[in-house]
This record gives structure tokens, sequence and C-alpha cells, in this order.
């Protein structure tokens, strides 16, 4: 899967999860620049993002993520 | 050596003054704030000293070892990490808990008839211990998850660990926000010294006026709770939690104080509580350092180990979050079950957050401000209960105290009471007015007026309004013990 | 001004501002205290002793003197002046210094103490004579050398000394217990039958050294000095022990009314475990008068 496709996906999570109105993720973008992701919400989209990919992370591997681009290199690294 | 001593600011002088002027660099300001930690910890428990300087060592070493291998052998980081955190509780189960689980052993085999030899171990608890190792612990976490830098100076870390203001009670500090501070030499600053001295006096003055003036009546009312009736009871629940915020906060200010004219920045510990307007907000505003704590090393971990059990493993995470921090202030039985308390209410909340949110969306509440109190309220309330939970001597005394709900109203007992209306009362509405403006405003009140003679006109009337209306006879402080 | 000096200078401000205030509530203060008399208000009370009482028979001691010795059956029976100068939640240290500010100005004829709880740890209400630190000399004598320099320092504050006296003097305008001659009655009674014994008695060294230079001045000046144990629901029998062989060691007269039976057949006669009513002290202050004529 190819990285654009990838935000494309996260981006629909995030909105579905957070219940927003639309978003534009980044790989910079971090839980400071989103309102609604906060601790609680994170394990939410986590399982979120587990389900849609067909992946599973470590508990680890959800700690060390800074920004989203960290988030979609996991990703790209299970799949 | 408590922060409202003489004594305190005579060492506090002694330390400071060659702290900005003899050093030219970071490493001779850093070893003598170092050896001055040390006295001062020395001075209130000389024999514990020992434990600190080695576990200090230990967990120097465990830092530089897992960051090592945090690339190279993920496997071996995670087994010291696990190590060093298992070393952390250790220390802690057996200073804090050991003595009540033999106790409790021992009762629960003699109620099966099993006789037991009556031991009482008498493990005296080291003061600062729950504050340290918890720096420790986390410190050790941050290395494994690379949120922080492991660091080669053993001074620095040392310090980070030991820091006298911080020490005995908190607030409890990161690595990453701290140890970068200690990188560089810091120099007399004008502001922050200004700073500093305001944040101490007001710390003082919410000791002193409110914290220790409303302490020997709720005392003496909750001590013997079994004379009381119910009016006095429910006069004395939220005013000792009152003086129960009043306490720590005042602690904890006079602590950042002191950090912040020696130019360091500490982790702030409360955010005017009492205008949360739920129990998980609440949370978020009392005793911060702590409630981060928990949460980012018990509950997200659980969190994301519970995470496909959807709401239900969420709840279980939430239950033991806050059982976690419940019982971090003892080992009680109370202290339990006022975690479990708070747990039940945090669930609670989470469960009904999506349902609140659309009610609020509903009827326009967003913006209500009776609506806006009337959770404070119900949130206050919440807490007056765990509060007469929390300083209840047993699970005995606490339902022994409910039970006198029942028994009936009377006058309230006014032995001593007439201090409170007449200083703490005033005092307590000076320091709600001061934390308003703050919520509300985040601007100008009178020790920060933009006008140099209110400023300085209120620092006069706090000062003599401490010195004539505090309770000044050096009154301990509750944390102390945790 | 460079602004590296600028905090001296701001802090030598408000230390100023601070000592005007000082100075001013002193000022205040002082002159509100001094018009009191001990009618009405505690700290007046303590004023009065320290600074003005005189009279043939001084009481000493804490709450139990102050509710227990009916200053006017007193002075009736035993055809002299009466002053009870207990307060509640003193002690030892207390009555020495009454005792030193008594013999100042005049030599009583007899002087009764109250003895229970004056040999308890703890400072009791003791910082209530803050107040008359510099104004009254055996209470400057007392700060000066039994407490420590920070002490002594903290006090050179008039802000420090008058810390807690707001609230007495407008706790006692609110809830006046109306004194005579420094005695006060209490109203109401209590509904308990059973006596309570307990044990255990550590005088604390301090107190009892005050309590023996009690026994040294009445000695000195040839004063009558006799002890007294008031009647009590709750009673400590070390205590008793204790203070028995103390009047023994001193050859002082002791009135122990702790096991005559009048005060506890009518359990009306107590306001609460500790103290008797109007009715009880009125009971009591008879028989002390009486046991005081007879072994005069």
């Amino acid at each position: 899967m190819e990285r654009t496709e990838i935000f494309e996906k996260l981006n629909e999570i995030f909105v579905d999860v957070l219940d927003l109105d639309e978003v534009e993720l980044t790989d910079a973008t971090t839980a400071d620049d989103i309102e609604e992701w906060d601790s609680l919400s994170h394990v939410q989209l986590v399982v979120a993002i587990e389900k849609a990919f067909g992946v599973k992370f470590t508990a680890l591997e959800i700690m060390k993520w800074k920004n989203v681009g960290e988030l979609v290199d996991s990703i790209v690294q299970k799949l | 050596m408590v922060v409202n001593s003489i004594n305190f600011w005579l060492f506090f002088a002694a330390v400071v003054v060659p702290y900005f002027l003899c050093f030219r660099g970071q490493r001779g300001q850093n070893l003598w704030l170092l050896l001055a930690s040390y006295v001062f910890y020395g001075w209130a428990d000389w024999k514990i000293l020992p434990l600190l300087v080695g576990v200090t060592a230990v967990f120097y070493g465990l830092g530089l070892a897992i960051a090592r291998n945090n690339e190279s052998n993920p496997r071996r980081a995670s087994q010291l990490t696990t190590l060093g955190v298992l070393l952390g509780l250790g220390i802690l189960f057996y200073f804090k808990y050991f003595g009540f689980f033999v106790q409790e052993f021992t009762a629960l085999f003699a109620s099966l008839g099993v006789p037991c030899g009556e031991r009482t171990l008498n493990i005296v608890m080291p003061i600062g211990i729950s504050f340290f190792t918890f720096k420790l612990m986390g410190y050790v976490i941050e290395v494994h998850r690379q949120t922080a830098a492991p660091t080669r100076d053993a001074v620095q870390f040392a310090l980070f660990i030991a820091f006298f203001p911080t020490i005995l009670s908190g607030p409890i500090d990161r690595a990453a926000t701290f140890l970068p501070q200690l990188q560089r030499r810091r120099r007399y600053n004008e502001s922050d010294v200004s700073e500093g001295l305001k944040r101490v006096l007001w710390g003082l003055f919410l000791k002193t006026c409110i914290a220790d003036v409303i302490a020997p009546w709720t005392t003496v009312v909750f001590g013997n709770y079994a004379h009381h009736n119910a009016t006095t009871i429910l006069v004395a629940a939220p005013l000792y939690l009152i003086q129960l915020y009043t306490d720590f906060c005042g602690f904890s200010e006079m602590a950042i104080g002191v950090a912040r004219i020696m130019g360091l920045r500490v982790v702030e510990n409360f955010q005017r509580p009492f205008f949360a307007k739920n129990v998980a907000e609440y949370w978020r505003r009392w005793h911060m350092s702590l409630t981060t704590w928990i949460t980012d090393y018990v509950f997200m971990p659980l969190n994301v180990a519970f995470r496909d059990w959807g709401l239900w493993g969420l709840y279980a995470a939430t239950l033991l979050n806050l059982i976690a921090i419940g019982v971090w202030h003892g080992a009680n039985w109370t202290y339990f079950w006022f975690g479990v308390y708070h747990g039940l209410l945090l669930c609670i909340v989470t469960g009904l957050d999506k349902r609140r949110k659309r009610f609020e969306k509903a009827h326009h509440l967003k913006d209500n401000e009776l609506y806006a109190w009337s959770r404070r309220l119900l949130t206050f309330l919440c807490f007056t209960f765990g509060s007469v939970l929390f300083q209840a001597a047993s699970m005995g005394d606490f339902l022994g105290t409910i039970a006198r709900l029942g028994q009936g109203f009377g006058p309230l007992y006014s032995e001593e009471f007439s201090s409170l209306v007449i200083y703490a009362l005033p005092a307590t509405c000076l320091m709600f007015l001061r934390e308003w403006v703050a919520e509300y405003r985040r601007d100008i009140h009178f020790m920060h007026s933009p006008n140099i003679i209110v400023r300085l006109v209120s620092i006069a009337l706090l000062i003599s309004f401490i010195i004539y209306a505090g309770q000044l006879e050096g009154n301990s402080f509750i944390y102390f013990q945790f | 001004m460079p602004p590296r000096f600028s905090l001296p200078l701001k802090a030598l401000a408000v230390l100023t501002l601070v000592l005007l205030i000082d100075q001013g509530v002193g000022f205040v203060s002082r002159h509100v205290i001094q018009g009191l008399d001990d009618k009405l208000s505690q700290i007046g009370s303590i004023q009065q002793a320290l600074l003005h009482k005189r009279s043939d028979v001084l009481i000493l001691g804490a709450s139990c003197a102050k509710y227990h010795y009916n200053s006017q059956i007193l002075a009736d029976s035993l055809q002299m002046t009466v002053e009870n100068t207990g307060v509640g939640g003193m002690k030892a240290e207390y009555s020495d210094l009454v005792l030193q500010s008594y013999l100042e100005r005049c030599t009583p004829r007899c002087v009764v103490i109250d003895v229970y709880g004056q040999l308890d740890s703890g400072e009791g209400r003791l910082p209530r004579v803050r107040p008359f630190y510099g104004v009254n000399q055996p209470v400057t004598d007392y700060y000066d050398s039994e407490t420590d320099w920070q002490q002594r320092l903290k006090l050179q504050s008039a802000l420090y000394r008058y810390n807690g006296t707001l609230d007495l003097l407008l706790r006692h305008a609110l809830n006046a217990p109306n004194r005579s001659h420094g005695f006060a009655e209490m109203a109401g009674e209590l509904s308990m039958k059973d006596t309570v014994v307990v044990h255990h008695f550590q005088p604390d060294p301090a107190k009892e050294r005050h309590l023996r230079h009690v026994v040294q001045l009445c000695r000195d000046h040839s004063v009558r000095l006799v002890f007294v144990l008031s009647p009590r629901r709750e009673h400590n029998v070390d205590q008793e022990a204790w203070v028995s062989a103390f009047c023994r060691e001193h050859n002082l007269q002791l009135i122990n009314e702790l096991h005559v039976p009048d005060y506890y057949t009518e359990e009306r006669l107590f306001h609460d475990e500790s103290h008797l009513n109007g009715r009880g002290a009125a009971l009591f202050s008879k028989r002390v008068a009486r046991k005081l004529r007879i072994e005069n």
C-alpha cells in the first residue's frame, strides 16, 4: 500500500473515531494539533487502525509514536 | 526542615548565594546543589541516605544499559526496564506495604484458627520514598520508550532524583523536562527570583492561613466522630477537603517557588481543581504530577493491553488506574476503597461522556454558567465524600463517621470554630477570588498587576496577613507520610 | 536604575510597608486590649490577671479553675477578696507567670491551685500571653529564657504577638460567658452515670519545674499554698497518686474532692466529663471554703 493511500484511510478513521468534520493528516501531525485526540481516544484510534489495516502493534510501538509519520511507518512495516 | 520554618530559609540562603556567585559552569552548580540536597535529606532521615545514593547509582547504570540495548537488543532493553520497575516497586513495597500485608495475613490466619506469632514489624517508612522511587522508575521507562535521553552525567542524574525542594513531597518531575535544565548554568534572573518568591508567599498563605487554621477543628471532629452530630460532620467534610487542598497545594507552591528562585522549572501540581466540571477533569487538575505519572505508566499500558475488550477494557484499566493512585497513598484499606470509589465514578463519567456531549449540544449548555457551576458543585460533593474516606484511620472509622449522619442533626460543634470563621473564611474567599480570576480572565491580579504600587502593597498586605492570621506554630504536612 | 538592583529595592519597599503595618496593628491592638476588663473576653481575663488584679485569695488553674471556683461564694465564706484567674487550656507555666505577676503587686494570703491538667505536655493556650511580651515582666522573662532565638525574633513583630487575638475579641463579643471576678458559670447538665477511670500519667518535666517554682515562690513570700483536685467524671488515678505524693513531699495541703459522693450521686451537677455546672460549682465552692477555713 502506498503512503498516500494509508493517509487517506487514516483521515477517514480519525474523522470517524474522533467525531471530526474533516481532517488533513500529515507526517508532522501530533496529538497537540487535534483537540479531541487525547490519551483515551488514542487507544480507540489504535483499535480502529488495527482493525482497518489488519495489523497488530506492540505496546512499546504504540507508546513510541511521536507523530502521525511514525505511526504510518509502523503500519508500512507491518503490511 | 520544613519549608515554612526559619531554619529552612537559613539553609536556603546558605545554598543559593554560592549557587549564583561561585560557579562558572553547570558542573559546579549541579554538584553544589547535589551536596545541599543530600545534606537536606540527611537532615530529615540520615539512615536512609545510603539507600537513596545506592538506588540512584543503580538506576543511573540501568538507564545507560537500556539505551544501549534499545536498538540492538530490544528484548534485553525490556528486561532491564522491567528489572528497574520491579526494583523500585520492591523498595516501595518493603517500606510501605510489607508491614501491612504481614499484619493482614496474620489477622486472616488468626481468624481461620491458625495461630501465627504476633509480630509487628517496625519498618519505619523513609520520608519522601514514594516520590523519589517514582522518579527513578519513570526515568527507566522513559528511556526505554525513547521519550527521554539517558544521561551520562551522574551528578545531573543524582540531582534530578535528590533535588531538595521536591524530594520530600513532590511535585514528581520527569527526566525529559528536568534534566535538560541542568545542562546549562543558571544565572541570577530577577524575574525568576521575583516569581519564585511570590509563589512561596502564596504557598505559605494557603498553608498557614487556611489549612493549618482548619486542621485543629477537623482533627478534633473526625478524631472523635462518635461525639458529633450530623450537622458537624456535614460541615467538617468539605472543610477537610479544602484543608487537604490548601495544605498540599501550599506545599507544592513553596517547592515550585524555591526551585524557581534557583532558575529551575518544576512541573505544576495543581490547577484549580475546584473548578473542574467532572471527576475526570478534577483528577487532571489535582496532584497532577502523580496523576500523569500513573496515567502514563499504568493506565496507558493497561488501556493498550485491554484495547480489544472495548468499553469493558477501558473500565478495567480506569478502575485499576485509580486503585493504583489510591494505594500509592499508603497501606490502608481506606486508600484502596478510595481508589475503587473514584474508579467507579470515572467509569460512570467515561460511560456517559458521549451522552452528556449530545445533551449539552441539544440544550445549548456549553456556555451556560449555571450549568457549569452545578457540575462543579456536584464534583466537589463527590470529592468531599471521597475525602472523608481518605482521612479515616480505618474502614471501621469511616463507616462509623458515615453512621453519625443518621444520628440526627443538632447544633454545630463550635469549639475553636470561631477562628475558622474569622481567619480561614476570608482567606479562603481570597484564594477563591484569585483562582476565579485565573480561571476566567488569566490576567491581572494583585501580585502580578502591571502597577508596581498595587503589586508591592498586595505583597506587603499578604505578608502581614500571614503573620497576623496564620497558624504559625510549625504544623507538619499531611502528605509527608506518603 | 539598572534592572539588576531593582529587586532588592522592591524588597526593601515591601519590608518597610510590612513594618509600618506591623507598628500600626500593634498600636491599635494595644489600645483596644488595654480597655478590656475580664468580664467578656479571654484576652481581657489574661490581661487582668497579668497586669492588674490583686486579692487576698488567688485561684490558679485551667478550665476547671475557671468553672468551679465561685469567687463570690468563696469571698463571702472566707471574708476575703477572691480572684479566679483560671483560663481554659493553660498549664503550669501560666500559673507560674500569673503568680509572679501577682507577687509584684501584692502578697496574697492564700493561693489555691487546681492541679488537673497543669502537668500535661504541650503549649495549650499559652500563645495567648504573647501580646504581653514586652509589657509584663514575667512573660518577657519567660520567652527570653525558655524559647529559642527564632521565637524571640518572631516576638519582635507586633503582628506575630497579636496573632489570634482578633478571634478572641470577636468570639467573646458574640458568645460571652459572663465572668465575675474570673469565675464563669456553666449551664446544662450531663446525663452520664458512670465514672471513667484512666491510668498512665507522665508529668512533663518543664511543667513540673514551673510547679515547683510556684511552690518555691509561695515559700519565699510566706504565702499559704493549697492544691485542689476537683471532682470529675473521668479521672486519672496515677495523676491523683502523683499529686498526693507531691503534696506530701512539699508539706502542702491537698483538698481532694475526687471521691466525694455528694457530686456523683446527683449527676445533674456536671456539665460534662470534666466540669461542674453552676450548681455543682456552688456546692464545690462552699466545700472548698469550709476546708480552707478549717486548716487555717
